[in-house]
């Protein structure tokens, strides 16, 4: 992970985020849930298969969550830490993560907001811990990687475009 | 700006157009839309007052297919005006 809005995320940094994602959903009985940055981009994924598209959800997701954030800077608020959308079947629960990542819990009548909420407040103590990890690693000689990716893939997307 | 997921071997990239009102930055996104096949791009989200005029943003994620094994997604913004 580096600065200037480039970042990556490591498959033993995604393995965590996954564990602790299945954890949430056998505690809770939820049916889903993901983390989403505060970009609109989707990280990690745990649970049914999902019928919508994963990219436009997180992208509508980080939307739902800025503009919410200022919503409760104009009551006094510094942030809503978390929100819940209510459906008549599926439901939504969204939590902040240190201020950087949301998680997002869907779920059904087969289990309570209640029981969700409990659930998610374990969960994002251990992703806080995981994403405090990763974002303090960045600029650490392991970006080197990264660079020379990002430095391969620029020339490949050249080409794409060259005719 | 862009991020990659190593593990799902992902690179996303976001571009956002930026422009004066009325200057077709929905309309540059909805050609871009027309032109894409419908296998590579995803679903174009407008959100939109009555008048059309973008109030928060439109969206529109589209496949590059893939670069050195890793799927490439160019994530097209718009900003309202």
């Amino acid at each position: 992970m580096s600065g200037a809005g480039t970042w990556s995320i490591a498959e033993e940094d995604h393995r965590k985020i996954t564990e602790h994602l299945g954890a949430l959903l056998k505690e809770s009985q939820a049916h889903g849930a993901l983390v989403v940055d505060r970009a609109g981009q989707l990280l990690a994924n745990v649970g049914d298969e999902l019928k919508f598209d994963p990219t436009t959800f997180a992208s509508l997701t980080a939307a739902d969550f800025s503009a919410n954030d200022q919503l409760a800077k104009m009551i006094g608020e510094p942030e809503f830490g978390s929100l819940f959308h209510q459906g008549e079947k599926e439901s939504m629960y969204l939590a902040d993560v240190a201020r950087r990542v949301i998680l997002v819990v869907l779920f059904d009548q087969r289990t309570t907001v209640g029981l969700v909420r409990l659930k998610v407040k374990q969960t994002v103590n251990d992703l806080t811990k995981v994403f405090d990890d990763m974002f303090g690693r960045a600029g650490q000689p392991g970006q080197q990687k990264q660079a020379k990716l990002l430095e391969g893939a620029e020339d490949e997307i050249d080409k794409l475009f060259g005719d | 700006m862009s991020m990659i997921n190593y593990a799902s071997r992902e690179i996303n990239c976001k571009v956002v157009y930026y422009g004066s009102g009325l200057g077709g930055k929905t309309t540059n996104l909805e050609h871009v839309f027309t032109k894409v096949a419908p296998d590579q791009r995803g679903k174009m989200v407008s959100l939109a007052t009555e008048t059309e005029r973008t109030l928060f943003f439109d969206f529109l994620p589209v496949d590059l297919g893939t670069v050195r094994g890793f799927k490439t997604r160019f994530h097209l913004y718009t900003v309202p005006g």
